[in-house]
Parts: structure tokens; sequence; C-alpha cells
């Protein structure tokens, strides 16, 4: 099969280094910088979407948002005006399930299919081969596709029909913002109270409310350490798509929005292009402490 | 006092989860211990080795490290001041554990009360899985005076009850149990959410719950109390009454310290639904049920939930 690449920002780079270790790889991007960079690493750059459009049989898209998807796949001039009926379009955007939802079913009148395959993990994870993919689709689809997504990464679970995947990477991109913000939370109570950060850690780590974030968070705030990459814009892009996606399906949903809110604090107090790091300092500023030394 | 730990008479007032796992390992080391509790007669502890006292004040004179549950002391009518109450019991070189169930700042202010006796007071909680309590996975966590956490610490280690001491100031290990509580009741709340916004699109609970192990959403309840659920077992880490305590600890403390308690309150109010609406034997089923419910996603009862967990 023939894999074209659309969107070859952070994630979607790393996913193509990992795709060109076995496969021919064709890329597009609008930032020609980021083409030429996988050029020089083995990727064939196409010239226009139609291009990349007609030689590939499995388009891969990565892109900002689902609204960017359309955009690509279904706008006038869009990739189905070039793809070869049968082709196969797996979109790995964290993604609405509900544009999903019916941008499968107007490419399936065209006999196109959509897979949903967003990803859980950063580029180093990308890089060493442990992303998690979640897939949603029928099983003939993911069956057709798993080699390929294999090649990424051997982790797959196949989440149940189109649409599933991404919304389960909303639910889970939710729970982890909320794990984060709630583990700010209790150091400041904690170190207000006169407890040392490597003792709240201790105990913490070891007992009923350990999570990925307090593993990772706790260990490191005295010295302000990086915990993941993530901008704060993408970020809060992330957890309103989730606010939003709850309130279509009419789940309250109490916590995402609390944290929602704190996300844009932190956005506006620190910038879009802050680590999702910086989100300590909305819990210092609100406490009126410092946990350790910049 | 016996300068050999094993020689040392333990006192309990008291039998919670905290003070039952201690007298189990004391007793299984012939360590000598002196209870008063209303489970003493119960099947647990009738005829074990464990000495009935009559009173609480006959426990704190007797014996030369006290586990006093505050409350229960109160239950039986003791009070910790005035003639015949607890201080009268103390003298100095004694060391009183304080259990409770209180706020910090409660257990702080009634061991500066009875530490004017020249008693050496101390504060202990736990904060992990009560079932493994006492083990290295899951010590007691200890605070207070460094001399007697010391005391406290050998006499436990004899037993083999794994012991961490967290501070000099009594009442840091309840704060200690009140952050992780809460950090976990939180937790557990935005993961709840996050399910019965996945149960509208019918999405099975086995795969959601691998999902969100399998990245940065992974937490206690997520790890093991789902599972439980999909396998159809109980898992009940901490009672709902206690997470609602130690949320209203949270929440309490943070106005006056100046915190910020964004989520602690909003988990607080959810948990506390809950309890009103379930009853005071809620469980976290029955939690899991309510926020389902508040989106309707078609699971009639926490019986109903744990159903539809088994499909």
């Amino acid at each position: 099969m023939t894999i074209g690449y659309i969107g070859l920002g952070v994630m979607g780079g790393a996913i193509v280094r990992r795709l060109l270790r076995q496969h021919t790889v064709h890329v597009y991007d609008t930032n020609p910088v980021c083409m030429d960079a996988l050029a020089g690493e083995g990727a064939t750059p196409a010239a226009e979407l139609a291009d990349l459009a007609r030689q590939c049989g499995v388009l891969m898209l990565c892109l900002p948002t689902s609204a960017d998807v359309r955009r690509v796949l279904l706008s006038p001039g869009g990739l189905v005006e070039s793809v070869a009926p049968g082709a196969m379009v797996i979109d790995q955007t964290t993604g609405d399930p509900g544009e999903t939802l019916e941008m499968a079913a107007e490419l399936h009148r065209r006999d196109i299919t959509l897979v949903d395959a967003p990803v859980v993990g950063g580029p180093s994870a990308a890089a060493e081969g442990k992303l998690a993919i979640l897939c949603g689709g029928s099983d003939d689809s993911v069956n057709r596709i798993r080699p390929l997504l294999e090649s990424i990464s051997p982790f797959l679970l196949h989440c149940g029909p189109t649409g599933s995947a991404h919304m389960l990477k909303l639910i889970k991109n939710g729970i982890s913002t909320c794990n984060r913000l709630l583990t700010y939370e209790c150091a400041t109570l904690g170190y207000k109270y006169g407890l040392p950060l490597d003792v709240i850690s201790r105990v913490v780590n070891r007992s009923l409310g350990r999570n990925v974030a307090s593993e990772r968070i706790l260990p490191r705030l005295s010295s302000y350490g990086q915990t993941a990459s993530l901008r704060l814009g993408l970020a809060l892009k992330d957890i309103d798509l989730a606010v939003e996606v709850g309130a279509d399906y009419g789940v309250p949903m109490l916590s995402a929005n609390a944290a929602r809110a704190l996300v844009e604090i932190g956005m506006h107090q620190m910038g879009a292009s802050a680590n999702i790091d910086e989100l300590a300092h909305v819990y210092e500023r609100m406490a009126g402490v410092t946990f350790g030394t910049r | 006092m016996s300068a050999d730990a094993s020689r040392r008479l333990v006192g309990f007032v008291g039998l919670g989860s905290i003070s039952r796992a201690i007298v189990s390992r004391l007793l299984g080391k012939s360590i000598d211990c002196t209870c008063v509790a209303d489970e003493l007669a119960s099947g647990n502890f009738h005829g074990s080795g464990a000495t009935p006292a009559p009173s609480a004040a006959v426990v704190v004179r007797s014996a030369d490290i006290v586990f006093l549950d505050i409350s229960e002391a109160i239950r039986r009518g003791a009070t910790l001041s005035g003639p015949g109450g607890l201080k009268e019991a103390l003298s100095p070189g004694k060391v009183v554990v304080l259990l409770s169930e209180d706020g910090p700042e409660d257990v702080a202010a009634a061991g500066e009360e009875l530490a004017v006796t020249g008693a050496i007071v101390l504060d202990a909680a736990h904060a992990g899985d009560a079932g493994a309590l006492g083990t290295d996975a899951a010590p007691v966590l200890l605070s207070g005076p460094e001399a007697g956490c010391s005391i406290v610490s050998a006499t436990l280690a004899a037993a083999g009850v794994s012991v961490d001491v967290c501070g000099n100031k009594v009442g840091a290990a309840r704060m200690l149990n009140v952050l992780d509580t809460t950090l976990f009741a939180g937790c557990m709340m935005a993961t709840f959410e996050g399910i019965a916004l996945g149960r509208k699109m019918n999405l099975s609970l086995a795969t959601m719950t691998e999902a969100i192990n399998a990245g940065s959403g992974r937490n206690f309840t997520s790890s093991v109390i789902l599972p439980a659920m999909i396998a159809g077992d109980s898992c009940e880490p901490a009672p709902v009454s206690g997470l609602l305590k130690c949320l209203r600890s949270f929440t309490s403390i943070g106005t006056v310290a100046g915190a910020p308690t964004i989520f602690a309150s909003l988990t607080r109010s959810l948990v506390t639904n809950g309890v009103r609406r379930y009853g005071g034997s809620a469980t976290i089923p029955h939690l899991l049920h309510l926020v389902e419910s508040m989106a309707d996603s078609g699971n009639d009862s926490p019986a109903g939930v744990i159903r539809a967990v088994k499909q």
C-alpha cells in the first residue's frame, strides 16, 4: 500500500519518522520547513495535495482540528476529488467524534473508508515505538490497516466503530488534565500547611491518590521539572473539545469544565506556547506560594 | 517504659481500621495489648489474647503506648479534660497516638491539650489500600515529636508493622491522609465523568479502562477499581463517608489557609449528593451511578451500573 501523510507537526512528523523505518511515505504540509526536514529523512514530498491523493491508497492525517480535516478532505479541491475509490483515510487528529461520524458517512458514499486512529503518548513515545494507537472503525477496516499501524507501535486498541477512538482520546485527555490540576491543588494545600513536597510525593505516590500526573509532577515540583510536552494552547483546544462533546451528548462535564477554566487562565497568564507544566504557577499565584526556585 | 520494644504494653481505645491491623500484628508476636472497644467482645478479638479494659481511662493509665481514637473515647463518655478526664490518666513518658477522622487542626488541638501532661503526643493515619494496611505498600503514617515516633516505630516494627514517619507536627499524618483521599476522590469523579460520556457512545467499560490506563489518564480508580468492577469484584478502598470527611477538611482548611479548593469543592458537592441520595452506606458504585444518572446514560440503579459493566 502507498502511504500519504498530511500534517507534519510535532506528532505527525514523529509518526512519519516511525513509518519511514518500514515504508515509503509521501508527505504534505503547508509548512515547507516541515516538508524539507522529512524529505531529508527519506520521505517523498508531494507538490500538491491532489498529487498525493492520486498516488496513495492510504491517506493519513494529523491536523489541529476536525474542521481542518474536513477542509483537507471534503472542501472544493479537497482530497476526495483525486483519491481513488476503495482508498482508506486514517485520521490521527485529536478530533471531534461527531464530526468524524459525519465525515465517515460522506466518504462512505464515495467508497472511501475513514478510520479514526488518534495516538496516546508524545513525540518521544512515538520515536521509541511506544505510542498507544486507539482505533475506531469496522473490524474489516481496522484489520486492513493493522499491519501499517503496528509498524508505528504494537500497542493497538480497537475501541469500536468509527468515532469511538476520537471519543476515547477526548475522555483520556479530560481525565489526564483533571488529574494534573488535582495534583497541583493537593500539593498547594499541603505545602501551605507546611508539609514538604518530598513527603507529599512519597505518601501520595504509594497511596490511593497516585496517578500518572502525581507520579511525574510531585517529585519534580520544587525544581519545576518538565513532565510533559504539550503547549497550553493545544491543551485548551483538547479540553474545550471534551467539554463541547460532553454538551453534545448530554453529559454534565463538571470536572472537565473546571479544568477548562483553569487551563484557560493559565494560557492567559503564561501564553499559548507555554508548556502545560506552567499550570503549577496558576495555583502558586492563587495561593501566594512558590514551590521552589526557577 | 521498658527499653525492650516487644515488652511495652500497648493500649487501644477503639478498634478502627488502623488499630485492628496493629492489634492483629501485635498479638501475633505476643506483644501485650489492652483494649476497650465494642469489637473486643465480638468474634474478631475475643479470646485472642487482647486484655479487655473497663474504660478508656484504665487503658490510658496502664499502657506505655496508647492508640487513642478520640471520637470513640468521647462516644464512651470519656472527656479529655476535667475530673476523670483522659488527661488525668496521662503522665510524662507515656506516648499517645491520636487516631481521628476529624480535621488535622482538631487533631493538632487535641494533641496540644494532652501534651501539657508531659506525655508525648503523636498522630497516626493511613493513606492507602485498607486491605494492605501496615505493609510496606501501605504503611501507617506517623507524625509528632521524634522521640515518640522512635518509640512507636520500634514497637510496631517488632510486630512487623511498617511505619512512615512523615513529620514532627501533630496533625501532619492526618493532613496527608486528607490530601491523598481528596486527590483520589477527585480523580475518581473525573474518571466517572469520562465513563459516563463514553457510555453515551456505547463504549464498553473494558475498552474505556484499557484506553485510560494506556496513557496519562491512569489513576487508582482506572487501574484498580474499574478492573474490579469489570471482574464483578467488590473494591472499596475507602468508605464514602470517609471520603466526605476528608473533602470537608480539605475545603475548610483551604479556605482558612488561602489555598484554592476548586476541584475539592466540586468533588465534595458530588459526594455529598451521593450520600444524600443513597444514604450513609453509599458505596463507590453508587457514585458512578450518580454521575451516570446526571448524564442519563441508561443505567437505572447502582446494580444496573454493575450489570452494564459486566456486559
